[in-house]
């Protein structure tokens, strides 16, 4: 899950004058002791990691998968020379602008009646968000059940109704679109539950307004509401894009990169080059692994830069 | 046409759209839980196997002998009550310090925390494999939940909660000679229980789905969790779709029960460090 936090959390409350000097004493100590696990943990999993990937960047790798000696900026002039991890940045912009996309766009197409005030929103609104609760792994087997090729449930309706079936996983043109429709489907549900958080802390009265200037309710949608909820639609693009970057589990399960790598994505390439039987090269996987962290690096920035600082409407 | 013949139309066009949008957003869910219960034969028919009136548990009994499914659910039961118990605990005790303990420099670890939040697991899950295989713990329980003992979500959930804990409480307790662990059990965790429940369905929902890390650091079949254990099935039977489906059910199971339960807790921890 991707994160963020409110602008009001990184600035600390003022506590009140202090009670006695002994116990504050005292009370540091136990909370060095206490922040150490979490440090710790922290130092060891995400920090060490992260340098020990920046200097396997630099490194070459022997016969045995294991890193072995400096071989300077070869890994990146490897990297960015080789035309497979060309087409790997397309596959992953054409994967992350995809889910974006239908986030937002299906998002809003289901939100936006929710707000209308019917009768049993409560209930729609708990099936829509639904998928919530299906893992990655569990939704995409379930999905390359259905979209087996020819075998699937959805070839099969297909043939009955005088179709012909589709190779969903194993044609070069469906095979990324299926990945780009189960992950979507699957982050779908917290994109609604933003959503409708972000229409319900709408001021009626401000809608309202509008109407009574003569606003139609068309009108007042697109000049009034959705303005109103850009902080949220923006969070749910940048997140969203961060998510889709390390968007993993689906690839693997419904389509392993392929076929012939037209579904292979970056975080999937890191795998296959550290991980994958024919060519475990760590010092290659490094170097994909830090263009990762730069774009998700830099989408972070960009939340905490415009999002945070409230640059909305 | 009178308004109320309008607004009766726009509302009946609303509501044929949102079950439109019910159907299509639940049908894989729905196909999930009736496939598990009909026998393969029947959803192979297509339209009509999914009319749900066939129901077994054959699918279910099947998928428990070709894979060790039952041994892997309980590893993912271990692995997710481990690692939900240590970010829970070690996010209460870290949060408390922050807020309570009147650091220098707490602002300086924030930062690091926040820091920690902009680095994708999927950069470092690189040097994190070598290091755990360097200290031979690939193909254990452990290691499927050790990189992940500590959240900065969940400390920051917590310290949000805190941080709006009455500070005339806390010196209240102080005086009455109320103890670190004190404080917290009889004072800051009951008033700051909806965010300590929800934190912990969050937690526990993300150690149960699990599935880049476990798959990466297990490799025999009767130590994966169970989502690395379904891709596996899925692989390998793909031909027995109702194989295939039972094993998602039982993952899925467990959350949607959860989230049955509780559900008012969970929307509300999932979007607390999100919604404005």
């Amino acid at each position: 899950m991707t994160v963020s936090v409110r602008p009001g959390l990184v600035a600390g409350r003022q506590r009140s004058a202090p009670a006695t000097r002994s116990w504050h004493r005292a009370d540091r100590r136990v909370g060095v002791v206490l922040l150490l696990p979490a440090l710790v943990a922290f130092a060891v999993f995400v920090f060490w990691p992260l340098g020990r990937v920046l200097v396997l960047s630099t490194q070459g790798t022997d016969v045995f998968g294991q890193p072995a000696g400096s071989v300077g900026l070869q890994n990146y002039v490897r990297t960015f020379t080789d035309p497979a991890f060309g087409r790997t940045m397309v596959n992953t912009a054409v994967f992350c602008a995809g889910v974006v996309a239908a986030r937002v766009v299906f998002g809003l197409l289901i939100v936006v009646p929710l707000t209308a005030k019917l009768r049993g929103t409560t209930v729609y609104r708990a099936l829509l968000t639904s998928p919530m609760v299906v893992s990655v792994s569990a939704a995409s087997v379930a999905f390359a059940a259905m979209l087996a090729p020819g075998t699937g449930l959805v070839d099969t309706v297909v043939q009955q109704l005088g179709g012909t079936p589709v190779p969903w996983l194993t044609s070069t043109h469906w095979a990324l679109f299926s990945v780009i429709v189960v992950t979507a489907w699957g982050s779908l549900g917290f994109t609604v539950l933003l959503l409708l958080g972000a229409f319900g802390a709408i001021d009626p009265e401000v809608v309202e307004a509008a109407q009574l200037d003569g606003a139609g309710p068309v009108r007042a949608f697109w000049s009034v509401s959705l303005p109103l909820v850009t902080p949220t639609l923006f969070f749910v693009v940048v997140t969203g894009t961060v998510e889709a970057l390390t968007t993993f589990g689906q690839v693997q399960i419904l389509t392993g990169g392929g076929p012939a790598d037209s579904s292979r994505t970056l975080v999937y390439a890191i795998y296959q080059q550290a991980f994958g039987a024919a060519s475990a090269n760590f010092g290659l996987a490094a170097a994909l692994g830090v263009v990762l962290f730069l774009l998700v690096l830099a989408l972070s920035l960009v939340q905490f830069g415009v999002l945070e600082k409230r640059v909305h409407y | 046409m009178g308004p109320r013949t309008a607004r009766r139309i726009r509302s009946t066009l609303l509501h044929a759209w949102l079950v439109v949008a019910v159907v299509v957003v639940c049908f894989p869910l729905y196909y999930v839980f009736e496939g598990a219960l009909t026998p393969s034969d029947y959803l192979h028919e297509g339209l009509p196997g999914l009319v749900p009136v066939h129901l077994d548990l054959g699918n279910v009994e099947r998928a428990l002998q070709v894979a060790p499914l039952g041994r892997q659910f309980l590893n993912s039961v271990v692995v997710t009550l481990a690692q939900t118990t240590l970010q829970v605990v070690i996010g209460i005790v870290t949060a408390y310090a922050l807020v309570f303990c009147r650091l220098r420099g707490t602002r300086a670890i924030f930062l690091v925390l926040l820091a920690s939040m902009m680095i994708p697991g999927e950069t470092t899950l690189i040097a994190n494999y070598l290091t755990v295989a360097s200290w031979h713990l690939i193909d254990t329980l452990l290691v499927v939940f050790l990189p992940f003992v500590a959240s900065a979500l969940t400390i920051f959930l917590f310290r949000q909660a805190f941080l709006s804990f009455p500070a005339e409480l806390h010196e209240a307790a102080v005086l009455d000679g109320a103890g670190h662990v004190r404080f917290i059990r009889s004072m800051l965790l009951p008033v700051t229980r909806p965010t300590l429940v929800s934190v912990t369905l969050v937690s526990a929902t993300a150690a149960w789905n699990g599935f880049f890390w476990p798959l990466l650091v297990t490799n025999s079949p009767e130590n994966r969790t169970v989502q690395v254990g379904i891709a596996q099935l899925s692989n390998a039977e793909a031909s027995d779709v109702g194989v295939v489906l039972a094993g998602a059910a039982m993952v899925t199971l467990p959350v949607l029960v959860l989230v049955l339960v509780a559900q008012r807790f969970l929307a509300g921890g999932i979007t607390a460090g999100a919604l404005k």
